[in-house]
């Protein structure tokens, strides 16, 4: 993995602006980031940690929900609102679909989809080395 | 950086890279938590933070710090095993016992997950009043501990010995 620099944004405007500079990237649970770093495809120079971020889901005038940046998948999927008024959201977090982010705590294995974009990193990268 | 490990404060200067289940094990010597894929695949490296499951592998520890991880180490001890552990020896839940701490962790937060209505893939109603415990929502919930042994049975039996009666509520309507 590449040295990075690690930094807790407080906010969202310093969120943003941190992630501003050159090789800023934001960090969430991690899953697919850090093993991408782990095998070199990605190499931020600057982690932006905004885990620390809303865990709130509000309601919104017209009767949709806004969900806080810091809202784990599993908390969007057994919130009420969401299974009552927007099961294809809280299904499609079950079933891995959105991240299957292991660190969103229903113990899911990855998602094909993030396993699909894993291996065509790996081989984008092998082709470029050869 | 600090960590509030297994309920005790340990302070340990690290490099940012260190994953929560490297801190673990290279540096701390809890070596309960398993390295097996190192990529979230197998489960084998499960923790709690703050009473939820993690793979500890995929983890950055920096990100950790402030909360609270608790390992096998801290759910049992010789002589004062946990609920699970107990039911894990009763139920043959293991052969060689390279997943079991993951296994246990992992149906710890299992167990809260219930307690607390989370729903499941294989949830039919998102809207019912309770989700029982079934075979398949066991499989489902359990599905990312992987056992290369197939222990399963016993695994699902142990679980299901110590937390099958919790039927999952559906959490209450939030008040407008």
């Amino acid at each position: 993995m590449t040295p990075f620099q690690y930094e807790r944004a407080s906010d969202v405007s310093a969120a943003l602006a941190a992630c501003a500079r050159t090789g800023a990237q934001y960090l969430g649970g991690g899953t697919n980031l850090v093993e991408l770093m782990r095998e070199t495809i990605e190499h931020p120079q600057v982690l932006v940690d905004v885990t620390g971020f809303s865990r709130n889901i509000e309601e919104t005038e017209g009767g949709g929900l806004r969900i806080g940046a810091g809202v784990k998948n599993t908390a969007v999927a057994a919130d009420r609102r969401v299974r009552e008024r927007f099961p294809l959201l809280a299904q499609a977090i079950l079933a891995g679909c959105l991240s299957a982010d292991p660190q969103h705590g229903d113990g899911r294995r990855q998602s094909h989809a993030a396993h699909s974009l894993h291996l065509f990193l790996r081989r984008r990268r092998a082709l470029q080395q050869t | 950086m600090r960590w509030n490990i297994n309920r005790r404060e340990v302070e340990r200067e690290v490099d940012v890279r260190t994953s929560l289940l490297d801190l673990l094990r290279e540096h701390l010597h809890l070596f309960g938590a398993k390295k097996g894929c190192n990529q979230g695949a197998c489960g084998a490296c499960t923790v709690l933070v703050d009473g939820e499951r993690i793979n500890s592998c995929l983890a950055l520890a920096v990100q950790y710090q402030g909360r609270e991880i608790t390992t096998i180490e801290g759910l049992g001890a010789p002589g004062a095993l946990h609920p699970l552990q107990l039911a894990f020896v009763e139920h043959d839940g293991f052969q060689c016992g390279y997943c079991t701490p993951g296994q246990i962790c992992s149906a710890v937060g299992m167990a809260a997950e219930l307690r607390k209505g989370v729903p499941s893939y294989v949830t039919e109603d998102l809207a019912a009043g309770t989700i029982p415990l079934s075979h398949d929502e066991l499989r489902e919930r359990m599905s990312g501990n992987l056992c290369r042994c197939g222990a399963y049975n016993g695994i699902v039996d142990a679980i299901f010995e110590t937390v099958g009666d919790i039927a999952a509520p559906v959490p209450k309507r939030e008040a407008a």
